[in-house]
């Protein structure tokens, strides 16, 4: 994006240009000053309009992320997560490319300051991922996973109903150990005799 | 018509959150089943009485089938298929349970509205930005012209409470009015004298660069001589051009017909550095037979003509010195002794950086200068007989007479060392060819002769001479 800089007054002959430079009128210190004001104001518009201009890509990268998600889930459920998962990741390397690269890249003391900068930015973008993450298949997953839990249930129940009940397993077994005690004394005093 | 990109910024983004966060989503998004595990009693009847086959079944029912479990249709369908033992089918009541209408589609409108709300404010931007810098060269506009007005409003407005002072003074006896005059007559010489200083540098500045475009062409002159004479010695292997080989043998001509002519005196005076001065009446041919010899010199000695002033350059003689070429001339009174103080500056410059390239310079009627300027005129007189040769210049001076009065007092001892060559006439319209050498021959031992007569040849006219190296060669007797 253009920078919009026409300082009055300071030394812009560090700047090499292709353009010959060429003397504006004279004006007095006064008109200089006002001059100054104004075009203050105007560099302010315009930086906030750049910065509100950010924040809307940052936006569409985010709603795109997260609808795309949505969208892939919804249509195509357990087969849509990867898929899902997959592009939030992708545009998040998208929006974060070049901290990514810089991270990866990064040589030398002189930009150290610029990387941690970078590396700041990328691990905030990387919270909202997950969040976009959390909010897009997240719900879904919990869904999936309580119906498995579900399932197991079922299938718990339908076993326990399949078994006989504990009490009546205790009163066979009680039954059995009786008549056992019986016979044996039955065998003992029969040869006794 | 203005467009409120910022209002479609607003109107996109909002379509793009409500489609993303709210319209896209529905109660019930994905198909479920609904799950009854019911199991029939074995004490069915007429086994069991009917009456207890009821309890036994009241009694599973209670245990087992008060419960509805809602699963994933996805997940219990995958998980039956899966598994090893599949839950029976049999024992179970399924409800299926549908999704309600998908609105998915709006997940793919919400990045569109998006992506429009971002583009409406980039647009937004690039109009400001646009516009910002004629917005600030407007308001630079608006500065200037409020400013120039107020400034000029508070000059007059001072201005005026002045001379309402200035007539309260007055009247009051302050000043005379006669001072008042002679305050505002001062102011008007000041400005007077402001302005012609200015309209001096002006021509300072015009005469400084004439000096040096004629500097220029002399360069280039000379720089086209020496790229011909390269070239001409490549291209002829060693031979010059046809061209340069034509002006060669016009040159070989004219040479040989001024040697032949009266012994080569002619010659001698053309080809000497000497300075040469034309003494005559009116109606003799002074200046024709100098422009002559300059030309020749110009042709044959390969000399440039720097400078020619007279008078009368634009007037009479004017064909004559236009064909001369000079590359600065000077045709008044100032202009010629502007010129005669550049000469002796020019010749001590030249001599100074030792040039070897010569040059001309013509100077007539010089009979009337020394009366405006005698000071300047000594100098030049001086110089000219002192340093021409040093300097490498060709001079050739025409006057009418001889006298202290032309050329200032204690030169005469110095007029010897130059040519003078004294022309006639009857009637003072036709020249005669008669020329008395006044000074300047020597005999065979080097000894100077004094007044021998000579004639001119009679082609030895600056016209001929001109014509002779411009397609109309002189038909040179014998």
């Amino acid at each position: 994006m253009t920078n919009f800089g026409l300082d009055l007054g300071e030394d812009t002959t560090t700047q090499q240009s292709n353009y010959p430079t060429e003397e504006d009128s004279s004006f007095t210190p006064d008109e200089q000053e006002a001059i100054r004001a104004y075009k203050e104001n105007l560099t302010r518009r315009l930086n906030k309009n750049r910065s509100v201009l950010k924040g809307l890509e940052m936006s569409f990268w985010g709603i795109s992320s997260y609808s795309l998600a949505r969208f892939l889930v919804l249509t195509s459920g357990m087969d849509g997560v990867p898929l899902a998962v997959s592009a939030i990741l992708i545009i998040n390397q998208i929006t974060n490319r070049k901290a990514i690269e810089d991270l990866i890249n990064h040589k030398g003391e002189d930009n150290r300051n610029n990387v941690m900068g970078r590396f700041i930015k990328f691990g905030f973008s990387t919270v909202i991922t997950l969040f976009l993450l959390w909010g897009a298949v997240g719900k879904f997953l919990e869904i999936a996973y309580q119906s498995g839990e579900t399932y197991k249930n079922i299938q718990t129940t339908i076993d326990k109903f399949n078994k006989l009940p504990d009490s009546e397993q205790n009163t066979i077994t009680v039954l059995v150990g009786l008549l056992s005690i019986a016979g044996v004394y039955i065998v003992v005093d029969s040869r006794r005799r | 018509m203005k467009k409120s990109y910022a209002g479609y910024t607003v109107l996109w983004l909002v379509i793009a959150l409500a489609s993303s966060m709210f319209l896209g989503e529905t109660k019930r998004p994905y198909e479920i089943v609904s799950i009854k595990f019911c199991p029939k009693t074995a004490n069915t009847y007429p086994k069991f009485g009917k009456e207890f086959s009821q309890r036994a079944q009241e009694k599973l029912d209670k245990e087992y089938c008060r419960y509805e479990r809602k699963l994933l249709k996805e997940v219990w369908e995958q998980k039956q298929f899966e598994s090893s033992n599949p839950i029976p089918e049999a024992s179970l009541i399924i409800r299926d349970i549908p999704a309600t209408e998908s609105k998915a589609i709006w997940f793919l409108i919400s990045p569109v509205a998006a992506g429009l709300a971002y583009l409406s404010w980039a647009k937004k931007s690039e109009l400001n930005e646009e516009s910002a810098h004629y917005e600030l060269e407007g308001y630079k506009t608006q500065i200037k012209l409020i400013g120039v007005d107020a400034r000029n409003e508070r000059d007059f407005k001072s201005k005026t409470i002045d001379s309402k002072w200035d007539k309260f003074r007055v009247k009051a006896g302050q000043i005379s009015p006669e001072a008042r005059q002679d305050r505002l007559r001062r102011q008007q010489e000041v400005q007077d004298k402001t302005h012609s200083s200015a309209l001096k540098q002006f021509d300072l500045a015009d005469s400084e660069m004439d000096k040096k475009i004629a500097e220029n062409l002399r360069d280039k002159h000379k720089a086209d001589k020496e790229s011909q004479k390269v070239l001409g010695v490549k291209n002829g292997e060693g031979h010059i051009t046809t061209e340069e080989s034509k002006n060669r043998e016009l040159i070989n001509q004219l040479v040989d017909a001024l040697k032949h002519h009266e012994s080569g005196w002619l010659w001698t005076v053309v080809d000497a550095i000497k300075p040469i001065w034309l003494v005559g009446d009116m109606g003799t041919g002074k200046t024709n037979t100098s422009v002559a010899i300059g030309l020749t010199r110009k042709y044959c000695l390969d000399i440039p003509v720097f400078r020619i002033a007279d008078r009368h350059l634009n007037g009479e003689n004017s064909e004559v010195w236009n064909l001369l070429e000079a590359q600065l001339k000077a045709d008044n009174d100032s202009a010629i002794l502007e010129a005669i103080q550049d000469v002796i500056e020019r010749r001590d410059d030249r001599i100074n950086s030792k040039v070897e390239e010569p040059e001309q310079f013509l100077l007539d009627e010089f009979t009337q200068l020394a009366k405006i300027d005698k000071e300047s005129v000594e100098r030049f007189v001086s110089s000219t007989f002192s340093d021409t040769r040093k300097a490498k210049e060709y001079f050739i001076g025409v006057t009418h007479n001889l006298t202290n009065a032309a050329f200032g007092d204690g030169t005469a001892d110095m007029r010897k060392g130059a040519f003078y060559l004294q022309k006639f006439t009857l009637d003072n319209k036709k020249p005669l060819p008669r020329i008395l050498v006044k000074t300047g021959l020597k005999d065979e031992l080097g000894n100077n002769l004094e007044d021998v007569e000579k004639t001119l040849p009679t082609w030895f006219r600056a016209e001929t001479i001109y014509g002779h190296f411009n397609n109309k060669p002189i038909q040179f007797e014998g």
